[in-house]
């Protein structure tokens, strides 16, 4: 019902909360936190990986003990598919995990995040962190800091639980 | 008074000669990417995570290809295929011009008098050779001989310009370290081959035509000119792919910037670590001395220029990202190919690894088809097949693209193995085509049929041909998985299929003749059921016939082994 007119309306689609991932035990604990928030406000859940090998630390998309070189989105597509099968087994409560709608894109992770936020109209992105420190935060930056930045809707960050200090 | 200067002669032997020698790199460089590509994929497939051992592989695979260029341009095309990542590229590019240094270093030996017996015995080897593979071997000799050859021409027409005093006066020009640098890399740029510079610098400081730090200067330059044949092969191509070719300039850029002010520190350095001509004295010796003085400066200058920035690759690849920005997302169209990249020409193996991908992304269309069509074909209304024949004006696209391709690689001279791969690979397309076909015209019609005919579907019937069909998409699917993983054992077990298939079919045929009972909405639907089996049957033998492709190539390589043993 619209208040204003009095009149029956069609209820808008609800507009889709997008989990970026990138399959690090953080992205896990974002996945999770946005599963919980879609199915509260009973919104769609959306997941996103961008490709792009961290330039710190390149070879992310290497196939370990393959002789020869794959397509690097089929690889990708296979730790997505890795990373689901995952959360499904540690996570047996969440249902449908299958069924998620899921998105690859090529490029650099921050500008991308933003763009298929926009582009798919999301309410929300919920993204892990790595916690770069230091000099590495301050010459090569965070992900999490630029979307930040350049967001057009709320970003919830989510840190996963610290480890065990080791002894 | 000097004799007049023969300008017929000096030109034709200086661009006769450099013609010689480009010709010769490009031989060369063809015969050892042909004779080596199938492993230069499975090099960079091991690229670790480390970037020393990037380093290490850049170098190795330049003095494979005899050239830094190339490898970039290799290392392009494998970006643009999206087989490899521009972070992983960045150390592979320092590499690469650790291992131009070799080439310099081979220049700079006196080996013109090599260079004729080197082409007779390249030439002889490379026409009488039995097999392709040590047909390729001949012409890197042929290649190597006209290197020289063409070096020594070079060398013979520039001896008069040594006292001529208007070339002189042109010299005087490249006196400051920059002009001489700007000069080697536009003169780089032009001729696309470092090694060609290099090589002229030699020839010219060997003819005390130039002095050492003028040379090193030039050959300097050479690294910035250099970096214009990654770029030109980096124009249109993906984001990433442009990256690379950015770093590359960036890269050596930097070096260049680094070196220009300390070039007469450097010529001192390496005239005192190089070997000299104690039975020669001024000008003649520093001449004689000058080749393998500027071949140590470029080694020095490349190595320590890696050893330098190997700490700050995350940093360059982080600025060039910041560069050369992502364009805005586009829909992937199905009907472009994604893997057909026209560098990866040039190393055969490499592209018809690619052509796998791409066939692996026409067979996932093809099977959503073929899903598609039969949900169609059994749905009471025939929904959805106008979607199923617009999908094959994609796989047609993608057949045509494929088979174009494989065309453009068949013509560049390939090995037998990569023949016999081609003839397959080909095979495979037009069976998928031809499975396309089917689907979008022979069921198509066979729905229509149903739908005008209004026959009934009897459910058990219905799910004994939904498994069928099931069946025949798994076969398939494998049958295309084993093309692309080089999989004979799960080609083998598509082939074997056969007898199971066959029970399945027999069962559901006598249970529809069962079913036949005289009325004609029976006999319409038994009709209609036995078309579209056979159209099914049909699909299942091409895509054993698309396994048998898989296992022809297995039994070939096997008898190949045993050829080689014998």
């Amino acid at each position: 019902m619209d208040k204003e007119t009095g009149t029956l309306t069609e209820p808008a689609p609800a507009r889709p909360v997008l989990v970026a991932l990138d399959f690090s035990t953080d992205s896990e604990a974002a996945f999770l936190w946005g599963a919980k928030h879609a199915a509260l406000i009973s919104a769609p859940l959306m997941v996103l990986h961008v490709i792009h090998d961290p330039v710190e630390n390149p070879g992310f998309y290497n196939k370990e003990g393959e002789s020869t070189l794959l397509p690097i989105e089929d690889i990708a597509e296979e730790k997505m598919q890795d990373f689901f099968l995952n959360v499904a087994k540690a996570q047996p409560q969440l249902k449908n995990v299958q069924l998620i709608d899921r998105k690859l894109a090529i490029g650099l992770p921050a500008g991308r995040i933003v763009e298929v936020a926009n582009n798919e109209n999301a309410q929300l992105i919920v993204m892990g962190t790595r916690g770069r420190t230091g000099l590495s935060n301050l010459l090569l930056g965070s992900v999490a800091k630029k979307v930040l930045q350049h967001a057009s809707v709320p970003v919830v960050v989510v840190k996963s639980e610290p480890s065990e200090p080791e002894d | 008074m000097d004799a007049p200067l023969d300008q017929i002669a000096l030109f034709t032997g200086l661009f006769g000669g450099l013609a010689l020698f480009l010709f010769g790199m490009d031989i060369m460089t063809d015969a050892l990417k042909r004779a080596t590509g199938h492993y230069l994929k499975d090099i960079l497939a091991k690229l670790t995570r480390n970037r020393f051992m990037g380093v290490g592989v850049g170098a190795f695979v330049t003095v494979i290809v005899n050239s830094s260029s190339v490898t970039t341009v290799i290392l392009v095309g494998f970006i643009s295929a999206g087989l490899l990542s521009m972070a992983q590229s960045v150390s592979v590019i320092m590499g690469a011009n650790i291992g131009s240094t070799i080439t310099a270093q081979i220049l700079a030996f006196k080996v013109s008098s090599i260079a004729l017996p080197a082409i007779t015995v390249g030439f002889a080897v490379s026409f009488l050779a039995p097999s392709k593979a040590i047909k390729q071997y001949g012409r890197m000799f042929l290649g190597f001989g006209f290197v020289f050859y063409g070096m020594s021409l070079m060398s013979d027409a520039m001896a008069p310009l040594r006292s001529h005093q208007p070339f002189l006066d042109v010299l005087v020009n490249l006196d400051t370290a920059i002009a001489a640098a700007l000069a080697g890399a536009i003169f780089t740029a032009v001729i696309q081959s470092s090694a060609a510079t290099t090589g002229i610098v030699i020839v010219m400081a060997g003819q005390g035509i130039i002095d050492l730090e003028a040379a090193i200067a030039i050959a300097l330059g050479a690294n910035i000119g250099t970096c214009a044949t990654a770029g030109l092969a980096a124009i249109g191509k993906p984001r990433e792919a442009v990256r690379a070719a950015v770093v590359h300039l960036l890269f050596n850029t930097a070096g260049v910037l680094i070196w220009i002010g300390f070039i007469p520190e450097l010529a001192a350095f390496v005239q005192g670590i190089s070997p000299s001509s104690e039975n020669l004295v001024g000008a003649a010796r520093a001449a004689a001395d000058a080749p393998r003085q500027i071949a140590n400066a470029h080694t020095i200058f490349n190595i320590v220029n890696t050893a330098i920035f190997i700490g700050f690759t995350a940093h360059m690849a982080r600025l060039v990202e910041w560069l050369v920005p992502d364009r805005p997302l586009k829909i992937e169209e199905s009907a472009t190919p994604k893997y057909l990249d026209k560098l990866l020409l040039s190393t055969p193996s490499v592209a018809l690894n690619n052509v796998r991908f791409e066939l692996d992304r026409m067979g996932d269309q093809v099977v959503a088809m073929l899903n598609n069509g039969f949900t169609a074909a059994i749905h009471p209304t025939a929904h959805g097949m106008s979607d199923v024949i617009a999908q094959d004006v994609s796989v047609d696209a993608l057949h045509r693209a494929i088979v174009t391709y494989l065309g453009k690689v068949s013509s560049s001279g390939l090995s037998e193995a990569d023949g016999r791969d081609v003839l397959g690979l080909l095979e495979v397309a037009n069976s998928l085509e031809d499975i396309g076909d089917r689907v979008a015209l022979d069921i198509a019609t066979s729905a229509r049929k149903r739908v005008d005919e209004g026959g009934k579907q009897d459910k058990k019937r219905l799910a004994q041909l939904e498994n069928i069909q099931q069946n025949i998409v798994t076969s398939l699917k494998d049958a295309i998985r084993s093309v692309v993983q080089h999989d004979s054992e799960l080609a083998s077990d598509v082939r074997k299929r056969k007898v199971g298939l066959k029970r399945l079919r027999q069962k559901f045929e006598r249970g529809s003749a069962h079913a036949l009972s005289g009325s004609k909405a029976n006999l319409t639907t038994y009709i209609r059921e036995m078309e579209l089996l056979e159209i099914l049957n049909s699909i299942f033998r091409t895509a054993r016939a698309i396994a048998r492709v898989q296992l022809a190539e297995d039994k070939s390589k096997d008898s190949e082994g045993v050829e080689q043993e014998d």
